[in-house]
């Protein structure tokens, strides 16, 4: 295999260690985190559609025993937040199709992310987006009912899926670019 | 205005994200509006400086498309609706994202289409400019009352603000075109910057919801 472990200090950038020798720790890590957000969410959904809770009362399972975890909204910007800075920090250990699944979800998560600075905007200065009552999403103008969080973090999160498996899974010319040890199996190179 | 008496606001996202929505703070809509009447100036300037001096690279392109879109986005807040339906809207903020794109993009792959745009760009800012003209036109000419001109000054702006991102990407290839822009985004430009300004003072200061006044209530 034509991958090779950087030697560099840098923690950041294209070489950097984040990138390189860490590249899979911290593809984990923040995998583990966007698992675990997502099993809180589906947890939740679970609580509201199917035991029929009202939704104040839908915490999801951390947010039973700490309820600022779903009611505080800056909690909700900072994982927005840390999601960007994880798709923008790692995007550079990614070669080929496995990048520009990244760079599609890093960019759905740029969208993501306005959402909810805009929310915490108007919550913030009582400016409701055109008059509404309200705190209301650039989305939720044209598509109002749908279930926008959920949907949100699936159209984030399935791009990160395919970019993960082919990063896993590089073609020979992908991984003669990769300069991190992620790449399990070799498939290969098509002509 | 440090909000401990603000009031948790509910937030109706529609689906399993709703909650109630805890900030803590409150310092209500007046940042939004300075923020506007520095980004338009931005804009208006220059459109109305462009034909004087050299062209700008492509961060400051970017920059003025950026506050143009930006300036869109503290319309949409600050303005208590739009004589459009809601549903245009995402694409009102798509098109200003367009142009940043078409004014940033280096990827050789889409070279092609970032010159087609730019050169298809003037199609793009005159029918904005153009309906931005009718709102303001119907403000100032029409009457209707406070509330109807507020609404059409608002709609004037927004489209005004995203007829100028494209003509900051405009590069049309016959003078004869490019100087008929340039008169238009003139024009459009200072329309904009009356708009923007009678938009800001018509709104009412107590009309934006659960925001206290600044002002003593009798």
């Amino acid at each position: 295999m034509a991958t090779s472990v950087g030697t560099e200090r840098r923690l950041l950038g294209p070489g950097g260690l984040l990138n390189t020798k860490y590249h899979k720790v911290a593809l984990v890590v923040f995998g583990v985190i966007v698992v675990g957000h997502w099993a809180e969410h589906l947890v939740q959904a679970y609580q509201i559609y199917v035991l029929s809770w009202p939704r104040p009362k839908a915490g999801g399972v951390l947010g039973l025993f700490f309820p600022v975890l779903v009611s505080s909204e800056w909690l909700h910007y900072g994982y927005a937040i840390v999601m960007l800075v994880a798709f923008v920090v790692l995007r550079h250990g990614f070669t080929g199709r496995s990048r520009t699944w990244w760079n599609a979800a890093m960019w759905i998560q740029v969208w993501h992310h306005f959402e909810h600075l805009l929310l915490l905007v108007q919550a913030m200065t009582g400016a409701y987006l055109l008059g509404a009552k309200v705190p209301t999403s650039i989305a939720q103008l044209a598509f109002p009912r749908v279930e926008l969080h959920l949907f949100y973090n699936a159209i984030v999160f399935i791009p990160m899926v395919v970019a993960m498996v082919y990063h896993r899974r590089p073609r020979s010319a992908e991984a003669e670019l990769m300069r991190c040890s992620c790449a399990r199996v070799l498939t290969p190179a098509v002509a | 205005m440090a909000g401990s008496a603000v009031p948790a606001i509910l937030l109706a996202q529609g689906g399993g994200h709703d909650h109630v929505l805890d900030i803590g703070v409150n310092f209500g809509p007046l940042a939004l509006r300075v923020a506007l009447l520095v980004a338009i100036p931005v804009v208006a300037g220059f459109a109305l400086l462009r034909g004087f001096l050299a062209e700008p690279d492509r961060r400051g392109i970017a920059a003025v498309i950026a506050c143009a879109g930006g300036a869109v986005v503290l319309e949409l807040m600050l303005s208590g609706g739009l004589a459009l339906p809601v549903r245009v809207v995402p694409l009102l903020l798509a098109l200003p994202a367009a142009a940043l794109y078409v004014a940033l993009s280096r990827d050789p792959r889409f070279a092609p289409a970032v010159g087609w745009a730019r050169r298809c760009a003037p199609w793009v800012f005159w029918p904005l400019g153009v309906l931005a003209a009718a709102q303001f036109a119907q403000a100032w000419l029409a009457g209707g009352g406070t509330d109807r001109t507020e609404t059409l000054l608002h709609t004037g702006v927004v489209l005004a603000l995203v007829a100028m991102a494209w003509f900051a990407v405009s590069r049309p290839r016959r003078a004869g075109t490019g100087i008929g822009v340039q008169l238009g985004a003139v024009a459009l430009a200072m329309a904009l910057i009356v708009g923007a300004g009678q938009a800001t003072v018509l709104r009412d200061a107590d009309s934006v919801p659960d925001v206290a006044s600044l002002v003593p209530q009798k």
